[in-house]
């Protein structure tokens, strides 16, 4: 059942939360050992979905009453263990919730599960998490994508109709297209960072995943807005269901002349044909957009994201929590305690970020990416005078087989080709799913203005009306 | 663009710096996926990107000063419920002076 759907029938008397959950709970019971989406169970969940019985007995409006919700497993929960996918907090147990996960609860929603990422949210399939691979539910020989894989999955399988992920370089939207679903992330500080464990903090956000956009944006407002405890959050109203009633007539969307030039596969290729076809017959108009600066996004998106990561995981040195692995002295503690705790993909880029910011390279990398940066918001900034949204893939092929990437790191971050310049440039971005190839689901992704995000659910809703669902629909 | 050798000593060097106790097969495998990743980098000395600032965050935030005043907060003991070791109160960590 989609959310809407079940908060309706809630709210009606017809099913009551504690049966919504358990369906949820035994459907994740029957697909859990094929898909391995999820790293915990929250134990409470059929307990919190007869509190929101009692709280709709009371007349509170919660809008989304008895919802099943999984997390990805870096957003802190109070008393549910979060991993983030790593040995390192195998055994973490937050004393707080974050922001997102206190708003989630405030609106009757149940986290059921804790979902699987790949360690420290840093990967393009899932397979990088200390927990074992999940499996992509269209096709269990594939990858669901990453870092949010575990959400991607759960969403596409029908565990649950919501769940959130985390987007620090595509980590929403290429999982979301690899398992057709919609996957948003919203421009940097929509939503609240607190209580979620940081990977590159000027790239990280939290993002929403569901299989319509209805839902979508069901999800994106109970989510968003400012936060005492995130400074970075920004005093701006959701309004991602209202945006719904609006028209595309008279938009236009920019055709990334340099996204749509290199390899895309032919499934990609088509989506992004028919969604153009589709939008056009709704009275969207069409323009292309270059963006010369593209091709040199993901060279500057590695050296920031490492950067920013060999100093945020500096916290984990066996000190304070997380694991320790005593050695003869506390620097031996802290060497072995990280040398344990971290898996390769996380040391790799521990190192690269320590290079790039090392005394005598700082200038000719870091500060180059930080310039290249800077140059890529200026393209995006000209092509958003000549259109409201811009099109591109959102990945260039469709789920890829397990242990295709895993042995050359670069192929891995090859993944993230499309999705990266738009966390360079700090916009809002969705995957929309629009098509096939075989048997595996193909996502577009839709770019928008800064503090536009609400235009791209706009022109995801017609595109979605006009194709009936045609692309997102259950996979398993 | 200043390019860099990376060799086994650099590794060696960055591993003390990122405190990560590396094995000599570890080591030896980061070194080729390093350079090959930093090659990768070198690409970015294409780009002019000369008069540009240094974009550190995607957005401009201002500081957001809040009244000083006292609010709820994590109690002692929720705060030490996640410390490897705790003593007399307070998280115990290894010794770091001699």
């Amino acid at each position: 059942m989609l959310a809407h759907e079940i908060v309706k029938n809630i709210q009606s008397g017809q099913v009551s939360p504690q049966e919504v959950v358990s369906a949820s709970l035994q459907r994740i019971a029957q697909l859990e050992p094929r898909l391995h989406a999820l790293i915990r169970l929250n134990p409470q969940a059929e307990q919190e979905a007869a509190l929101v019985e009692q709280r709709l007995a009371r007349g509170e409006h919660l809008p989304l009453a008895g919802v099943p919700v999984v997390l990805k497993d870096n957003i802190c929960t109070q008393d549910l263990a979060t991993t983030c996918g790593s040995r390192m907090l195998a055994d973490f147990v937050p004393p707080y919730s974050a922001t997102v996960v206190e708003k989630l609860r405030q609106a009757g929603a149940v986290v059921v599960a804790k979902a699987n990422m790949d360690e420290f949210a840093m990967g393009s399939s899932t397979e990088y998490s200390a927990f074992g691979p999940t499996r992509n539910p269209w096709d269990t020989e594939r990858v669901p994508g990453g870092t949010s894989g575990g959400s991607a999955a759960a969403v596409a399988a029908g565990m649950v109709p919501l769940a959130l992920g985390t987007d620090t370089g595509g980590s929403v939207r290429q999982p979301a297209a690899l398992c057709g679903v919609y996957g948003f992330k919203p421009t940097y500080g929509r939503i609240s960072r607190y209580g979620v464990v940081a990977t590159a903090s000027s790239l990280d956000q939290v993002g929403t995943m569901a299989r319509t956009v209805q839902d979508l944006a069901l999800l994106s407002d109970v989510v968003s807005g400012y936060d005492p405890m995130d400074s970075t959050s920004l005093e701006i109203q959701a309004q991602f269901a209202a945006a719904l009633q609006a028209s595309s007539r008279g938009l236009t969307i920019g055709l990334v002349k340099e996204a749509l030039a290199v390899g895309n596969s032919p499934g990609v290729l088509e989506a992004l044909e028919r969604f153009r076809s589709v939008m056009e017959a709704q009275g969207v108009r069409f323009v292309e957009v270059s963006l010369p600066s593209l091709e040199y996004a993901l060279a500057a998106y590695y050296i920031v994201n490492t950067a920013e990561i060999s100093s945020n995981l500096a916290r984990y040195d066996g000190t304070l929590y997380g694991l320790r692995v005593p050695g003869e002295d506390s620097t031996t503690t802290m060497m072995q305690s990280r040398e344990h705790g971290f898996g390769p993909e996380v040391q790799r880029r521990i190192l690269m970020g320590t290079f790039v910011l090392s005394s005598g390279y700082y200038e000719a990398y870091y500060g180059k990416a930080l310039r290249a940066r800077a140059r890529i918001k200026a393209d995006f900034d000209r092509a958003f005078s000549q259109a409201d949204l811009l099109l591109t893939p959102t990945s260039p092929f469709p789920a890829f087989r397990l242990g295709e990437k895993t042995t050359d790191p670069l192929s891995m971050y090859l993944a993230d080709i499309d999705t990266v310049a738009v966390n360079l440039a700090g916009l809002p971005a969705m995957s929309i799913p629009a098509g096939f190839e075989g048997h595996l689901p193909v996502g577009v992704q839709l770019i928008g203005k800064a503090l536009h995000d609400e235009q791209i659910f706009v022109a995801a809703n017609a595109f979605e009306q006009a194709t009936e669902r045609a692309f997102a629909r259950a996979a398993i | 663009m200043a390019r860099m050798e990376i060799t086994p000593e650099l590794v060696k060097h960055l591993s003390r710096l990122s405190r990560l106790a590396l094995t000599p097969q570890e080591e030896a495998k980061l070194e080729g996926e390093l350079r090959s990743i930093v090659g990768f980098f070198e690409k970015l000395s294409e780009l002019n990107t000369e008069g540009l600032p240094e974009m550190a965050r995607p957005v401009e935030t201002t500081n957001r000063l809040r009244a000083d005043q006292v609010r709820p907060s994590l109690t002692q003991e929720q705060a030490l419920s996640v410390a490897i070791e705790v003593h007399e109160g307070q998280f115990k960590v290894p010794r770091v002076i001699e």
